[in-house]
């Protein structure tokens, strides 16, 4: 029978590196949105618990165990990436091939979020997830060990590269003149 | 204009979706023509405090009640809508 071939939204884009920046394209597993049902929240979190070691992160937080990580992204609503989540007292919406994730890492990724998002993304901690802008685009933006992971809606891909992409040569480039 | 938002914090104004006016959060009965069309188009346009709805919608997405003052931009208070009991 006839396997198709599955494409990433960024149809598997080396990591793009300029001065010390890296971008590069997150291929995830599963991802759902957990929409915990009315007044369940502390049941969901119960659920979650007893299949993953995980609850519901308080706003604009992360967690992390094993393979699998649960985002706040929004009033009542969570972003589960990893195994498969079904039966809990929530409504769950599969997204898988639905978003594009990028990692922009390097220590001036910071430089590069300042032209971009009208957030002071400096005073995010690691694990901190914002839903905000980037340039004109709605984003989701979570701080990690490296710089920032991004998120956008797969059709914003190309969008989303040449935003990034056009800062960070901007800022290798500033850099350069100044002898850093 | 920034906004905090009770649920992401401080954001830029161009976050967000104005709508209108709170009356919007007071639906009058369909049947009650006078009072549906005073819902629909008639509006105070105050120089001055006023109370709007506004939503949160590059970040969040909560629909806010803002108490703000038109003449100088100020910003006495932010809620969710979702925890005012008597909104339908
Ligand atoms: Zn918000």
């Amino acid at each position: 029978m006839l396997k198709l071939i599955s494409k990433s939204p960024l149809n598997g884009m080396k990591p793009i590196k300029v001065g010390s920046l890296v971008l590069s394209e997150i291929t995830s597993v599963n991802m759902f949105t957990i929409q915990p049902f009315k007044n369940k929240t502390k049941t969901v979190s119960k659920e979650l618990k007893k299949l993953f070691h995980l609850e519901l992160p308080g706003d604009g937080k992360s967690l992390v165990a094993k393979d699998n990580t649960i985002m706040w992204i929004g009033m009542g609503q969570y972003l589960f990436l990893g195994n498969k989540v079904e039966s809990i007292s929530a409504a769950i919406t599969d997204q898988s091939d639905a978003w594009t994730v990028v990692e922009l890492a390097g220590i001036d990724s910071s430089d590069v979020m300042d032209r971009l998002c009208p957030v002071d993304v400096r005073s995010m901690e690691v694990g901190d997830v914002i839903r905000s802008l980037l340039g004109h685009m709605a984003t989701i933006v979570r701080k990690t060990d490296l710089g920032y992971e991004l998120m956008v809606f797969r059709s914003f891909s190309k969008t989303l590269v040449h935003e990034v992409v056009g800062c960070m040569k901007s800022i290798a480039a500033q850099n350069k003149l100044r002898g850093l | 204009m920034r906004i905090k938002c009770p649920l992401c914090g401080e954001r830029d104004r161009r976050e967000f979706y104005y709508l209108g006016a709170k009356d919007y959060l007071t639906r009058p009965e369909e049947s009650n023509l006078d009072a549906m069309h005073k819902y629909l188009h008639i509006r105070e346009n105050p120089c001055g405090l006023t109370e709007d709805l506004w939503q949160h919608e590059a970040g969040c997405r909560a629909w806010l009640l803002i108490e703000r003052n038109t003449a100088t931009h100020e910003i006495f208070k932010v809620e969710l809508v979702n925890n005012k009991k008597d909104s339908k």
